[in-house]
């Protein structure tokens, strides 16, 4: 049992892999598995007044993520986890960083 | 014909032509970047278009691939702004920077080589710049005919448009600034002119000047000629009307001579209340034409008329201290030299012969004679330290074309009145403390 479900996830992560990200995103996008991207950070970039630098897209535990790095204003780098089929924020990988709200520089 | 101010007109004129010219300039150069930025960056599309095209590979399986894709950071990076998209038959291969969006090219026929450029919605609200070219590949690559597509941010271009814009406006302000200020000066320098017309009239109407004359701009110079052709017609007009009156007097000279030659008769004939009566019609009407017949013949000589004023009194001083004083008077005179009025000289020694008489006569001790300017004109003052005359009797003798016939100090008076006014000047009479001061007020010459 537990052999199927990993043999399962490998099927359902193959074209993850198998293809590059952006094309893999354009078909989570196509099958109305994802919110597209342009959506998505928008809203994010205004949060934490930064700048887009790279974007990853992964799949954990079935859900797809949008792993977002980015450079906020005050030059800190940031890494942003979304739930790329609801657009919520899932976690903030950096040092001092309180989920309640965003950044403060002052 | 509208009034108001020529030089609001002008400058309201100029202001806006500058207005219009400067947004009009603003804009043509706002357009003339735009267009000159999106052929740059058409030029830097086609560079990276070559670019791609040159990294197209055949895989194993026979699908298409980008084997080197450009280096350019902007097409890795997703929605880093500069994109490329190649479709064929059966496949899609897009940039990553495309992330999960894909480029909708518009479906026309592109001639093998054709160029074509198109404005297309991007991923979010972005717009592309969009340059898309058919491309027959070679043998190798399998020889099938494909789409390849580079695109850019098309923000980027409206950025930098408007950023020129944001720089090109406060030139535009300040060359504003200065056309209307050169518009102003122009108004003022090229009016001038007219404030010189302005300043001839015056001056002829003052009478120190004839003529407006025509040393003008073209643009004035006819209105100048009309102004003194206007002028010359009036003054031809006041010759004749004076020779008119002249004719007239002199017309009516022989029969009132005829008429008191009559009344003699009827005196003869034992009627002399009634010969009385025509005489006295007769010679009042005399009196008429000749002080008409005076007053022509004193135009004709003042208006060439310059006699020095202090010379005069002086001249009419000694004459009337050898004749008429009895007693010796003491005469301060105190008369500038400087003094050069508009009337003939025996008109001048008239005027103040019979005023300098009369005050000789009634004074006492002294007589004082003074002259002072005042504009355009002299005013003499002549006193006497004698009785004076009664305030009612100067209210008399001032009344206009009063003449004290029964007295000779009236009759000396009104001649001296009537020559002074048919100059343009006055004789006025006020009680002095002691005695009686005249005032002849006299034109001054303007030659």
């Amino acid at each position: 049992m537990k052999h199927a479900v990993i043999l399962l996830l490998c099927v359902l992560a193959g074209p993850l892999w198998a293809a590059e990200d952006h094309d893999a995103a354009r078909d989570a996008v196509r099958r109305n598995q994802v919110i597209p991207l342009s959506d998505i950070i928008p809203d994010v970039l205004q949060r934490f007044d930064a700048r887009l630098l790279e974007v990853e897209f992964e799949r954990e535990d079935g859900q797809f993520i949008y792993e977002l790095e980015l450079i906020t204003g005050s030059g800190r780098m940031i890494e942003v986890m979304v739930d790329a089929a609801s657009g919520e924020i899932l976690g903030v990988d950096q040092e001092g960083w309180q989920a309640n709200g965003p950044e403060r520089d002052d | 014909m509208k009034t108001g101010s020529l030089r609001l007109r002008l400058f309201a004129a100029s202001a806006l032509s500058v207005s219009v010219a400067l947004m009009l300039a603003f804009w043509g150069l706002g357009l003339l970047f735009a267009s000159h930025v999106e052929r740059r960056a058409i030029d830097s599309l086609a560079v990276q278009f070559d670019q791609i095209l040159a990294g197209v590979e055949r895989g194993e399986t026979g699908d298409l691939q980008i084997g080197s894709a450009p280096a350019d950071a902007r097409f890795i990076t997703p929605f880093g702004g500069l994109y490329w998209q190649i479709e064929t038959d059966t496949q899609q291969l897009r940039s990553r920077s495309l992330w999960d969006f894909a480029l909708d090219l518009p479906a026309d026929h592109l001639a093998d080589g054709a160029v074509h450029v198109h404005d297309l919605p991007g991923p979010g609200d972005s717009t592309l710049l969009v340059m898309e070219r058919k491309v027959q590949l070679a043998a190798r690559l399998g020889g099938s005919a494909i789409r390849v597509a580079v695109a850019m941010d098309a923000s980027e271009l409206e950025e930098s448009t408007e950023d020129f814009r944001e720089d090109l406006l406060p030139f535009t302000l300040v060359l504003a600034l200065f056309l209307v200020l050169a518009g102003v000066a122009q108004i003022f320098v090229g009016l001038r002119p007219l404030n010189s017309v302005g300043q001839r009239v015056a001056s002829i109407r003052a009478g120190d000047s004839l003529r407006v004359g025509d040393d003008f701009p073209t643009e004035i110079r006819p209105l100048a000629r009309e102004v003194d052709a206007l002028l010359d017609q009036r003054e031809k007009d006041i010759e004749q009307a004076r020779h008119r009156a002249g004719d007239l007097a002199h017309g009516l000279k022989t029969p009132l001579q005829a008429l008191l030659a009559e009344a003699r008769q009827v005196r003869e004939a034992g009627l002399p209340d009634t010969a009385d009566s025509i005489e006295k019609t007769a010679d009042t009407m005399r009196r008429h034409v000749e002080r008409e017949l005076n007053r022509v013949r004193i135009a004709a000589r003042a208006a060439a008329a310059r006699t020095d004023l202090a010379a005069a009194v002086g001249r009419v001083v000694t004459v009337v201290q050898k004749a008429s004083t009895p007693h010796k008077l003491t005469w301060e005179i105190d008369t500038p030299d400087d003094i050069m009025v508009a009337v003939d000289m025996a008109d001048l020694f008239e005027i103040l012969g019979a005023i300098l008489e009369n005050a000789a006569r009634h004074a006492r001790q002294s007589v004082r004679v003074g002259a002072r300017k005042q504009g355009k004109a002299v005013t003499v003052t002549i006193q006497d330290d004698g009785a004076g005359i009664a305030q009612d009797k100067i209210a008399t003798l001032q009344r206009r074309g009063a003449r004290a016939d029964e007295s000779g100090t009236g009759l000396g008076l009104a001649i001296a009145r009537d020559l002074a006014e048919s100059l343009g000047g006055s004789v006025d009479l006020a009680p002095a403390d002691p005695g009686l001061v005249v005032r002849i007020t006299l034109p001054l010459s303007a030659i």
